[in-house]
């Protein structure tokens, strides 16, 4: 089956990024049901072309939808990021309003993989250990 | 950039509340958690309930909020908004609140305010509806840890800075601003009671006011009863425990006052002779007032189980019996449980007289509910051994909260005796309460404990009611008026470091170094 709502979805979302908009990138990651038809259509592709066994591919697709910028000031993607979304198109593929227990566990779950630190990954370490003159006067 | 997730991050901890809320009301949902709490988790490794798994995850996200280090004054950007993530706190905030506020577990909000405290940018460079929910959960905290003015000051910001036609949100702000005044002695006028939002307010609250204003202990007494038809609003909103054990001191003032107003005496001012009150009088008002008390019954069966405990031995169970007193002394009504608990208790439904006296003899007691019939047994076997009362530390001791046939005896004692008066107010309660009117500047003057008079000072030339007895706002509001409620960040906060506030050092640079991210 083709990803063709699942590209669009993220090109569309590459210029959110690029455009820094967080107000127009919470509007299109919707995860109540119900789903108006775009997203019907997007959570029946990931059912058929990315199941769960497919994670990695999913991933991939992400990344190269949505390169990062060189330069992170300048918005657009970055790792965890591609992970959160990664995450939001399991939870929309699999969520289950029937078993609102479940649904409940893995909201949470994608609410604690959500991203606020760009260079948390990175840069932690090399921050630690930069030198400076802090005079504690 | 993170911060370009953080609407998302809003609108996801939005629908996770209202998940664990709707989740947390309907319990048989749940089950499978249960299953998997005890099914996996080791030995050591804490339940925290649904909600609260909730509320730590969003939590999360508002320390992330609250530890924005873009190092913008005062947290603020060049228009004057919070700058960064910090324009997310207290949405978050809030969605915490809500659900701890479900929960009853209003004390959990202390930590979120504290961060607040320290660290937020000034509350007021955030839209209004942010201002209100936290100024509203702010004064519902501050009332909960029984600091009234600082929840009124809250309440009222709250109630003012919300939007007119909110009726609905209003009226919530209005319920515990209401109450919170009439605590501190000042009471809704008409107009207030008028207004929309504060429809079936009015019914409530004033009833209590007029017996405050009058001193009419019977009736605040009937409204204060488990039985009244208001109790389970007030139960509900809890606020029930908070007015019953405040405005009892301001009904006793009020009682005073008008006592003092019948029967006082003016006292004599060439003759340098105090306006007094009479002690008597103010004790024989109250005996009436008490007398007709509708919750005579558990106070006389009160009285009874003393009488009984103290009966049935002499010295040992004397001492047994204050105790006993002191414990149910402040029991009321349908609040003593109906003894539903202890089946596994006495089969012969009472402890004989001997069982008693042995239990106190050998010290066993009835120290674990869990088989009282088998102390009984051994006690019974044992019945001629009388030991020493000294020999060990156990006979100084009873476990006797954990005694269940306690409450079977109680309800059969009510249920055998007919009327039995309350036990009477004594002159030393009322010259008690005097005292304390005094020390918290409700009455103003001294206690001659020789003649049982109260002495009113400072009168020449007023009104000696109102020097005697001043205003209980008045006096409450001098007390406060530079107070500062913690959770509130004001602008003037943030000016400069007048506030000691934490400082991390973690994003520090050289100076002449590029803004990190």
């Amino acid at each position: 089956m083709s990803t063709l709502t699942i590209d669009a979805f993220l090109s569309e979302l590459d210029e959110i990024l690029r455009a820094k908009d967080g107000a127009k990138l919470q509007g299109y990651l919707v995860i109540e049901p119900p789903f108006t038809n775009v997203y019907r259509a997007m959570v029946l592709e990931l059912r058929e072309t990315f199941p769960m066994s497919k994670h990695d591919e999913l991933e991939v697709k992400c990344e190269r939808l949505l390169p990062e910028n060189d330069d992170r000031e300048a918005g657009g993607s970055w790792p965890a990021l591609i992970s959160f979304l990664v995450q939001y198109f399991a939870f929309i593929r699999d969520v289950n309003v029937n078993h609102l227990m479940e649904t409940h566990d893995m909201l949470k779950a994608l609410l604690k993989s959500a991203p606020y630190y760009v260079h948390l990954e990175a840069h932690t370490d090399l921050a630690d250990h930069v030198p400076v003159n802090v005079s504690l006067r | 950039m993170g911060i370009v997730v953080l609407p998302t991050v809003i609108s996801f901890s939005r629908t996770l509340v209202r998940l664990a809320i709707g989740l947390d009301k309907r319990p048989e949902l749940r089950e499978d958690l249960r299953q998997r709490v005890s099914g996996g988790a080791g030995e050591g490794a804490e339940r925290v309930t649904l909600v609260e798994d909730s509320a730590n995850v969003i939590r999360e996200a508002f320390r992330k909020c609250l530890n924005e280090r873009d190092g913008a004054p005062m947290g603020l950007d060049a228009n004057g908004k919070p700058a960064g993530r910090r324009f997310g706190i207290y949405t978050l905030s809030n969605l915490c609140m809500k659900i701890f506020v479900h929960t009853g577990k209003i004390r959990n909000c202390e930590q979120i305010f504290s961060n607040i405290n320290d660290k937020s940018p000034p509350l007021s460079r955030y839209p209004a509806s942010q201002r209100v929910t936290h100024l509203y959960y702010l004064g519902r905290y501050h009332f909960y840890n029984k600091h009234y003015y600082r929840a009124m000051l809250s309440l009222q910001a709250a109630y003012d800075q919300c939007h007119r036609a909110a009726i609905q949100q209003r009226h919530h702000i209005l319920r515990f601003l209401i109450c919170s005044n009439v605590i501190l002695g000042r009471f809704p006028t008409k107009i207030l009671q008028d207004r929309p939002e504060a429809a079936g307010l009015a019914e409530k609250f004033v009833p209590i006011t007029w017996a405050i204003y009058l001193g009419d202990l019977k009736t605040f007494n009937e409204l204060m009863s488990f039985n009244h038809k208001n109790t389970s609003f007030f139960l509900k909103n809890r606020m029930f425990f908070h007015i019953r054990n405040t405005c009892e001191v301001s009904v006793w003032r009020g009682l005073a006052r008008r006592t003092f107003k019948i029967a006082g005496s003016p006292g004599d001012l060439a003759a340098k002779r105090p306006p007094t009150l009479d002690l008597e009088d103010l004790l024989t008002l109250g005996r009436f007032l008490r007398e007709k008390d509708p919750r005579i019954s558990p106070a006389a069966s009160e009285a009874r189980w003393i009488h009984h405990c103290m009966d049935i031995n002499s010295q040992a169970d004397q001492r047994d019996g204050e105790a006993t007193s002191e414990e149910h002394g402040h029991q009321d009504g349908p609040g003593i449980p109906n003894g539903q608990e202890s089946g596994n208790g006495w089969q012969e439904g009472h402890a004989t007289e001997e069982d008693l006296q042995d239990d106190h003899a050998n010290g066993e007691g009835v120290q674990d509910d869990q088989d009282p019939e088998a102390s009984v047994q051994e006690s019974a076997e044992s019945g001629d051994d009388q030991s020493d009362a000294y020999s060990e530390s156990d006979d100084l001791w009873r476990d006797k909260t954990s005694d269940e046939e306690g409450w079977e005896k109680l309800e059969e004692l009510e249920q055998e005796a007919g009327t039995v008066p309350a036990r009477e107010l004594t002159m030393a309660e009322v010259e008690a309460t005097m005292a304390s009117l005094i020390h918290q500047d409700l009455a103003h003057g001294y206690l001659s404990h020789r003649s049982k008079r109260f002495a009113i000072t400072g009168a020449k030339g007023k009104s000696p009611a109102q020097v005697g007895f001043p205003g209980i706002w008045k006096v409450i509001e001098g007390r406060h008026s530079d107070e500062v409620v913690p959770g509130w960040v004001g602008d003037e906060d943030r000016g400069g470091l007048a506030r000691p506030t934490v400082v991390n050092l973690k994003g520090a640079r050289p100076a002449g170094a590029a803004p990190g991210g």
